[in-house]
């Protein structure tokens, strides 16, 4: 047993020594995403401030009876000194239209306001009920952003007005029914609980594709790049034992593929940290479990064994590197096609018995870690599942490795 | 010291069957050069994988040292060494002293044993000069040389050349051939596989042909060439083979 750990523990140090002298697997393994996500999370945050921009620089109109009313200096002046006066941040921006409905479809304008035509007398009438609605076309982002920051002043206004009426000793409850009220047109806007929701989708899509698919690129070099090379035969007559090769060949893959998922990990964290003013509120929030972290941590574990022993038995069924890759790139369309399909799933519809399923299992085992919702029957039974999966798989990977046609093939 | 008894290697592909090597008997002794001569599917590479333990026969055994190629694998493997011909395989991104020191490793010799080895085979070699850089750079017969290192650099007793010349240039080629010179000389047990009939006459003491995995004839050259009733090695190989005939 101590010759065959030795023996492990010679190939393990000879294929990592190998793997990390490979640039091309450095670059793809830890390079590429250090660099990608920084660039992808600075795009974004880019376009955010963009949106964000004309969120507090909204080009709107004021509307009366289907027809934009922009122009009229006494509304204006009465918007600018009552209600935007409310939020000095914000600057806005009138314009006159013709048609303000296409306007808003051609992103001419963000907001349109319509204005009750006798809003100036209602407003300064305390008995009576003010209707105003906000118009924004919800395929636009811009439109989108600018309709909630315009929404939120209102909204200031309408607590300002209700507050004056009560000062002003009016009767409580007709006051109540005459309160400024805003129209319904834009949807409420979704709010994920304290966690940023950009860390509810990534993670665990990332952390689920890189866990199988990050060393895919070592592992398929590891056997049939081998025997590309001629160095196959004469590693397998040499006095170590197929086990410890093919153990440490096993354990070369687990740990490319865990390096490349935390490498990932941290990118997006550092991507966030350097985008914070945008994107990264909802780092500061994180508070996670302990145990519920480990179980995680496990099932990621265990599902690295599962698809590095798969990774192992397709290079070890191929007879060229080329070979070995285009087998890998199929099994690669599991994962992709689980991992973004399960990237909306809200965990609070999964049923007990996904447990079963590899991949996704650990997508919702991930997801239930960042928000909060430890259901433990479920964690511990998909990692119960889960190692049976990986005991399985290398039990397999270790029959094919017996086999004549490892050489003969 | 290598004895080969009775053995044949089927392969079973779904319900048809292909007998690679059928009923083979031959004995390699101590500082003797053995060919195994035979054109390409003949048999030879099977024989020479079921002697490094990486295929098992259907028949008869194998006997390297003593130990028997399938009950006592590791053993045998621990007592050969391996070259192959064609491309030699090295890690182009290991140095040629990992690439040496880690099939010694893998053979179970300790820190001192490896670097004493090296001293020497790079010595014997002359690989001095470039011990510590990448085998990727390297030209063909640098390579080559590292090669004959790392088989060897256990120190086994049976020697196994699987068309160690294929592919070689002449001066390469008259390296490796020198190099098994050097290995007779030594005492090793060669097993030479080749179709390369002027190199078995330079270098072996004994032959056999094979076709078809079966033996055709067995014995030193000139008994070889008395019973085909022919001047040469080349000649009696394509009586037997070509022509069918005897």
């Amino acid at each position: 047993m101590n010759k065959k750990f030795k023996q492990y523990g010679v190939v393990l140090k000879k294929e990592l020594k190998d793997a990390f002298r490979d640039k091309k697997s450095i670059f793809a393994t830890f390079v590429l995403p250090l660099l990608l996500f920084p660039i992808f999370f600075l795009i974004i945050s880019l376009s955010a401030n963009s949106v964000n921009e004309k969120a507090v620089n909204p080009k709107l109109t004021l509307v009366q009876n289907e027809i934009s009313v922009a122009a009229d200096s006494t509304l204006r002046e009465y918007f600018d000194n009552n209600v935007f006066v409310l939020n000095p941040n914000l600057k806005v921006e009138y314009v006159e239209c013709v048609d303000f409905k296409q306007s808003l479809i051609d992103n001419d304008i963000y907001v349109a306001i319509v204005v009750p035509e006798d809003f100036l007398e209602s407003i300064a009438d305390s008995s009576k009920t003010v209707q105003l609605a906000v118009i924004y076309d919800d395929r636009s982002t811009s439109g989108s952003t600018a309709a909630a920051s315009v929404s939120a002043v209102l909204q200031m206004f309408s607590d300002k007005v209700l507050s004056n009426r009560v000062g002003a000793d009016v009767d409580l409850t007709p006051v109540k029914n005459s309160v400024l009220s805003l129209s319904d047109v834009y949807p409420e806007i979704k709010r994920y609980g304290t966690n940023s929701p950009l860390l509810h989708l990534i993670i665990p899509m990332l952390l689920t594709l890189l866990i199988t698919i990050g060393g895919a690129s070592i592992a398929t070099d590891l056997i049939a790049g081998e025997k590309e090379r001629n160095t196959f035969e004469s590693l397998l007559s040499t006095s170590a034992s197929r086990f410890s090769i093919l153990s440490a060949k096993y354990s070369v893959i687990i740990i490319f593929s865990f390096l490349s998922a935390i490498t990932e990990v941290i990118s997006i964290i550092l991507s966030m940290l350097l985008t914070k003013d945008s994107l990264g509120e909802g780092l500061s929030s994180i508070s996670l479990p302990a145990d519920g972290v480990l179980l995680v941590v496990f099932n990621l574990l265990m599902l690295a064994g599962l698809f590095s022993s798969l990774l192992l038995l397709l290079t070890a069924s191929s007879k060229t590197l080329k070979e070995a890759q285009s087998k890998s790139t199929l099994v690669m369309f599991l994962p992709m096609i689980i991992a973004y399909a399960t990237m909306y799933l809200d965990v609070a519809d999964v049923s007990m018995w996904t447990m079963c399923l590899p991949i996704y299992n650990v997508v919702v085992s991930i997801k239930m870690l960042l928000a909060g919702v430890m259901n433990y029957a479920y964690l511990w039974g998909s990692l119960a599942i889960n190692v049976a999966y990986a005991v399985g798989s290398v039990f397999l990977t270790m029959k094919t490795f017996s086999k004549e046609s490892l050489i003969t093939k | 010291m290598l004895e080969v008894n009775n053995v044949s290697k089927v392969f079973k592909k779904g319900d048809k069957e292909f007998v690679a090597v059928d009923s083979l008997n031959f004995s390699v002794k101590a500082g003797e050069i053995f060919g195994l001569i035979g054109t390409n599917g003949a048999g030879k590479t099977t024989t020479m994988r079921m002697i490094a333990t990486t295929l098992k026969p259907s028949a008869g055994n194998i006997k390297v040292c003593g130990f028997d190629t399938v009950k006592q694998d590791e053993q045998v493997r621990n007592n050969i060494g391996i070259l192959f011909g064609g491309d030699t395989g090295l890690y182009d991104r290991l140095t040629a002293r990992e690439n040496i020191r880690y099939f010694g490793e893998l053979n179970g010799m300790d820190e001192y044993e490896i670097e004493k080895q090296i001293e020497l085979l790079s010595q014997a070699f002359g690989l001095k000069d470039y011990l510590d850089r990448r085998c990727g750079n390297f030209s063909r017969g640098m390579k080559q040389k590292t090669s004959f290192a790392r088989a060897i650099i256990h120190n086994p007793q049976v020697m196994l050349f699987d068309e160690p010349t294929s592919g070689l240039d002449i001066l390469a080629s008259e390296e490796v051939l020198d190099f098994i010179k050097q290995c007779k000389k030594m005492g090793k047990t060669i097993l030479l596989s080749s179709h390369n009939m002027q190199e078995v006459e330079e270098l072996c003491d004994r032959a056999l042909i094979i076709d078809k995995g079966q033996t055709k004839v067995q014995g030193t050259l000139p008994q070889i060439n008395e019973f085909c009733g022919c001047d040469s090695i080349k000649e009696s190989f394509i009586k037997l083979v070509k022509r069918g005939e005897l």
